[in-house]
């Protein structure tokens, strides 16, 4: 099945040559309106950004797209790391890695289509914090937190950890949880997820002793579950027919 | 308690230190060269706790009041991550909080949140044609190259001659700009402080004027209120509360930004024109100590 939402722009997947998952994606859904973009792209002639005038093209598989042909990014490449850029020699790799992930955090940022997650300057897929700050963020917002407590010294360091009974997790996706999930723990999610300005997350509960706690999040695109990635992607660019 | 955290030899390091420990304020300087006395307990629920252990002195972090930050890449990591994790959280003042430095990574990310506050910027192109590179430096006729990451580089003006080596660009997101000719200009911001000082040279890249024999002449001027407002405004937009701001001023008056620095080198400007920048930076620091802040990071933010 081919399905072509969007008015035929498509839906770029910014993703690592090793994310087996995100390369998947087109062929595990019949999508042939998704594209998967790698670092390796960023070595083809033709990608142009005029920062501040919504001006920009890109390379797909040696296919030009302007910004206009691009209906939705989903970023699953926290940053650009040397190992992507094996085609670049070797003394050089350091530096256009660093090159080509100020190149998409700045595009990534202005480009006028939905995106899942915005970047931030530490991360190209959102919010990439420590776990202490995750637990101060939910704990802000008033949701029951599990501390975090670590030592370190010049030897090294480590985190103290608890005995955890049950687990559980909860993706959002827009404003609402995808699969079944506890009412309590999905609201705890959701309003983690508005707070932080994301369009995705998942959070971590835990059961330390006397209930479920929030424990941590990521911000990373949870493609490896087809109703995940299906919902992610109908969030972002509305199927053919839907308001 | 104010925490200094560095190397001892990083001028502006040991010149905040200086004017920190002539005032009085309680200051402890976790010393990267030594950080076999070093170590932090902490924990984090609804607010952030421990212990920071520097040789014989201990402080809890909820009386940490204020962080200067110089850090170098250190083989602690361990130690390097908790306290960073530290000036991430702490409900302090943090010059400057290293998520708020991270957006220097990227100049044209950077240049979205100088447009903002009302300075230009100059037209820039990043890419990997040819082609476009050949029609920017056409309409432009004079440009200059840069890199796109915070990776210091030397911006180097592009000629006829560099024509051939365009094709080189397939391999990397390249950053082009129009070259504006003009007067340069630092700024430092320094909480409520703006510190101004004139550079006049013939190098296309002052910082390395040296490296082609040309001289840098450098003098503390005024900036008009306007402007100096503006320097503010992008301060603060930036969530930096001590920042180093590269403008240039055009003849017929219009100023553009360029840059702004989170862990600016001001004693290279200080030296040069008597500006006591460390002074202010030192007297932030010290003004927040007298300030009880405990409860939360976005006290400051």
């Amino acid at each position: 099945m081919t399905i072509a939402p969007g008015g035929g722009k498509r839906i770029i997947i910014l993703a690592s040559s090793a994310d087996a998952v995100a390369i998947d994606l087109p062929a595990r859904l019949a999508r042939s309106d998704i594209a998967v973009v790698t670092p390796t792209d960023l070595s083809q002639p033709g990608w142009s950004y005029r920062p501040g005038r919504r001006e920009a093209s890109i390379v797909v598989a040696g296919q030009m797209l302007q910004c206009h042909d691009i209906a939705a990014v989903v970023t699953r490449l926290p940053w650009v790391s040397d190992m992507e850029l094996p085609h670049i020699v070797a003394s050089d790799r350091s530096y256009v890695a660093a090159e080509m992930g100020a190149f998409l955090l700045a595009w990534l940022s202005e480009i006028d289509c939905p995106v899942a997650n915005r970047p931030r300057p530490n991360c190209l897929c959102g919010p990439f914090w420590r776990h202490e700050r995750w637990v101060l963020e939910a704990a802000r917002i008033g949701l029951e937190v599990e501390p975090v407590r670590r030592r370190a010294n010049a030897d090294g360091g480590e985190y103290v950890s608890t005995t955890v009974g049950r687990r559980a997790s909860v993706t959002v996706v827009g404003e609402r949880c995808v699969g079944e999930v506890d009412g309590q723990l999905g609201a705890a999610a959701l309003r983690l997820a508005r707070a932080t300005g994301v369009e995705t997350l998942t959070a971590q509960f835990a059961d330390f002793g006397g209930g479920m706690r929030f424990f941590t999040a990521n911000p990373w695109p949870r493609l490896e579950d087809d109703d995940t990635a299906i919902a992610l992607l109908d969030h972002l660019v509305a199927p053919a027919g839907v308001p | 308690m104010i925490v200094l955290w560095g190397m001892p030899g990083d001028p502006p390091l040991d010149a905040v230190h200086r004017m920190l420990l002539r005032s009085g304020a309680p200051t402890l300087l976790v010393d990267q060269r030594r950080p076999e006395g070093t170590s932090l307990t902490m924990a984090v629920g609804q607010r952030l706790s421990g212990t920071l252990i520097v040789g014989a002195m201990s402080v809890a972090l909820e009386d940490i009041s204020a962080v200067y930050l110089r850090p170098q890449d250190t083989p602690c990591a361990a130690l390097d991550d908790a306290l960073l994790t530290v000036a991430e959280l702490a409900a302090a003042l943090v010059l400057n909080r290293p998520d708020a430095m991270a957006a220097n990574t990227s100049k044209p990310y950077q240049s979205a949140q100088i447009r903002a506050v009302g300075f230009s910027v100059p037209d820039t192109l990043i890419t990997t044609s040819p082609d476009a590179a050949r029609a920017f430096i056409a309409q432009h006729g004079s440009v200059i190259y840069k890199s796109v990451s915070g990776v210091r580089s030397v911006v180097g003006e592009l000629r006829e001659a560099d024509s051939a080596r365009l094709a080189e660009i397939r391999w990397c997101p390249t950053q082009l700009q129009q070259r504006i000719r003009g007067v340069d200009v630092r700024v430092h911001v320094v909480g409520d402080a703006v510190f101004a000082c004139e550079v006049r040279s013939d190098a296309v890249d002052y910082r390395y004027a040296h490296l082609s024999g040309v001289g840098v002449e450098l003098s503390s001027i005024v900036l008009h209120d306007e402007c100096a407002a503006r320097c503010l405004a992008l301060a603060r937009a930036a969530r930096l509360p001590l920042a180093g701001i590269d403008l240039r001023r055009t003849d017929d008056g219009e100023w553009y930004c360029f840059e702004i620095n989170p862990s600016p080198g001001f004693t290279y400007y200080q030296h040069a024109t008597g500006a006591p920048i460390d002074a202010a930076i030192a007297a932030l620091l010290a003004r927040s100590s007298q300030v009880t802040r405990r409860t939360s990071r976005t006290d400051n933010d």
